[in-house]
């Protein structure tokens, strides 16, 4: 029964790919269709408001400078908001103004799309911060990173000098895909009890005639975006596993579909833009075949329960519900744990510190690799990353110029591509290992040995991979981890970014190859092997060691 | 005082990714 539940989430995704795909390469191909009906009105509305009359390509740089400002922009005014809330409307509950490291930790990590929380929400955030600079920047962190994986996708499928227009991207990222999908999700959620009010907390007396304040909020309309923009997070500290964001089954379904969907239609995208959706497949088929690999890891390892636990003698029927609810079991919160890491969401229904330790390598896992799925968009462009890396090599092996849809791979796509890959590994154990060398992140480690290994090696993997979940064991809100977090997540976020874009800028202006019977295809089987060897090989050579020290040592010790 | 040094953080880390894309853009012109 369990694996059903889990196989049937899986059918909807892959039926609901190319149907999904296909709207998204609409909005995003610039040619006249049936969504500019719909959305152009609000659209050329928008674009008189900023005054964007005429909307030429950019060339790769000018996109990266405009994106990299519209977000110092977002980041300087969230800051603010955040430095200054108790003073701003929408405060019922007279929450005191964010402290300053804190305060630059949560505008890094949501306008990273990581959302990594060293706060609780119901305690720490206004209903005016919640909604103006949480809420917002999940909208437009979500919308930057898919602009940025639309331009990458036109720079190595396209011709010309250009690749989009960043703002028209980004506006279009809303107005046709966010807006419309967060409205949605947000009335079905609020028709499922999830609340949606701005009143201020509860007080009501309980069966033993105490006094106890219940958080409420705008809990829905977060809920949505946080999900569908694969941010994270939560309203509440316990994320979805508090029953005001994730009331029942049926809703825990929607969530997981709500951050699987988008991420796993965009290598159909990528094959509608190539001309070619095998080449799209070829992506995604990988992609799920290391989900798949990575989930069947977490749920067995939950589904046979911890062996310290069983030794006692306490019933293991049920799997490792330590940690879990109820309501959901040992399936659902596999599965959601799989996805919120796979997607980069982050946000939790589960708590993940207390999974079994092969259970939190398999999370660990897909956030350290960061192409399965991926967050908005990000994960699509790691991905393409390796599949040119991919070719690079067995270029290399058959003594042939490498090609990649019909243009010649050189030295400065592979050096620019090299940086990417390598700042992935550096930026996780770098600071890693600074933070057992000093007093200020030892301090933080609640559990001794191999854990403890694992809980900085999550938190600083997360903060990479732009996710934001965490072993929230670790007492991480003090400055030292909200400052290296907070460094690691902007790292982790814009050199991939800048790097990728330069690789399209440099492709797009390259002359076509014509394909002849030597041109190593890159649609069929074996590159699909290659893809996922590649990704693996490159994955074990830099963090198995690691591994190895936490969870897999854990592992050995439990018995 | 703080905040002004979270702020000049901030800038120094942009001002960086911006020298990044100048450097990304030597590398594909040269």
């Amino acid at each position: 029964m369990g694996i059903l539940q889990i196989l049937i989430v899986i059918a909807i995704v892959v039926l609901l790919v190319k149907p999904l795909g296909t709207y998204v390469y609409h909005v995003y191909s610039n040619d006249p269709n049936k969504t500019d009906k719909w959305f152009g009105w609000l659209e050329r509305f928008i674009y008189r408001l900023i005054g964007l009359k005429n909307r030429p390509g950019m060339t790769w740089k000018r996109y990266a400078v405009s994106f990299l400002l519209t977000n110092i922009v977002l980041v300087a005014l969230g800051y603010l908001i955040l430095r200054l809330q108790k003073y701003l409307p929408f405060n019922p509950n007279g929450i005191e103004n964010m402290e300053q490291t804190l305060s630059f930790n949560t505008i890094i990590s949501f306008m990273t799309n990581t959302n990594l929380q060293h706060y609780s929400g119901e305690t720490g955030l206004t209903y005016f911060s919640q909604m103006a600079v949480i809420m917002m920047m999940m909208f437009t962190s979500a919308a930057t990173g898919f602009s940025v994986a639309i331009a990458f996708i036109r720079g190595i499928t396209g011709k010309g000098a250009t690749i989009g227009n960043f703002f028209e991207d980004f506006v279009k990222s809303h107005t046709r895909i966010f807006i419309p999908a967060a409205v949605v999700v947000t009335l079905v959620l609020v028709a499922l009890q999830v609340p949606q009010t701005l009143d201020p907390v509860l007080t009501v007396k309980t069966l033993e005639g105490a006094s106890q304040n219940i958080a409420i909020g705008p809990v829905a309309s977060l809920e949505s975006i946080k999900h569908l923009g694969t941010n994270g997070g939560g309203f509440f500290g316990a994320n979805s596993a508090h029953p005001f964001e994730n009331p029942t089954p049926l809703t825990n379904v929607i969530e997981i579909l709500s951050m699987w969907l988008l991420p796993a239609s965009l290598p159909y995208v990528y094959g509608r833009f190539a001309k070619n959706t095998k080449q799209g497949w070829v992506v995604f088929g990988a992609m799920m075949t290391l989900f798949v690999g990575f989930l069947s890891l977490i749920y067995f390892s939950e589904l046979r329960g911890n062996p310290a636990m069983n030794v006692l003698g306490i019933d293991a029927s049920q799997g490792s519900m330590e940690g879990k609810e109820v309501r959901f079991g040992i399936p659902q919160s596999s599965l959601f744990s799989a996805v919120t890491t796979a997607a980069t969401t982050g946000t939790v229904n589960n708590m993940h510190d207390t999974l079994t330790p092969l259970g939190g390598l398999g999370t660990l896992a897909e956030m350290m690799l960061n192409v399965v799925f991926g967050g908005k968009g990000v994960g699509l462009v790691n991905m393409l990353m390796y599949a040119i890396l991919g070719v690079f090599l067995c270029g290399l092996m058959v003594g042939r110029t490498p090609e990649f849809l019909g243009r010649k791979i050189e030295p400065r796509e592979m050096k620019l591509i090299a940086i990417a890959i390598l700042a992935h590994p550096f930026i996780i154990l770098a600071p890693t290992a600074i933070a057992f060398l000093t007093d200020l992140g030892q301090g933080s480690i609640t559990n001794p040995g191999s854990h403890g290994i694992s809980q900085v090696l999550y938190e600083y993997t997360s903060s990479a991979a732009n996710n934001g979940s965490g072993f929230e064991g670790l007492a991480d809100n003090t400055p030292f981890w909200n400052l290296t977090t907070g460094l690691v997540m902007l790292l982790g976020r814009y050199i991939s970014m800048i790097a990728m874009l330069a690789v399209a800028g440099s492709l797009v202006r390259k002359q076509w190859v014509p394909e002849t019977i030597g041109t190593f295809r890159t649609d069929n089987g074996l590159f699909y092997g290659i893809l996922i060897g590649t990704v693996l090989i490159i994955g074990a050579l830099t963090f198995l060691p690691a591994i190895v020290l936490g969870p897999i040592a854990e592992h050995l010790k439990l018995g | 005082m703080l905040d002004l040094y979270m702020v000049l953080l901030l800038a120094g880390v942009f001002g960086l990714f911006y020298g990044f894309i100048v450097w990304c853009g030597r590398v594909v012109e040269e």
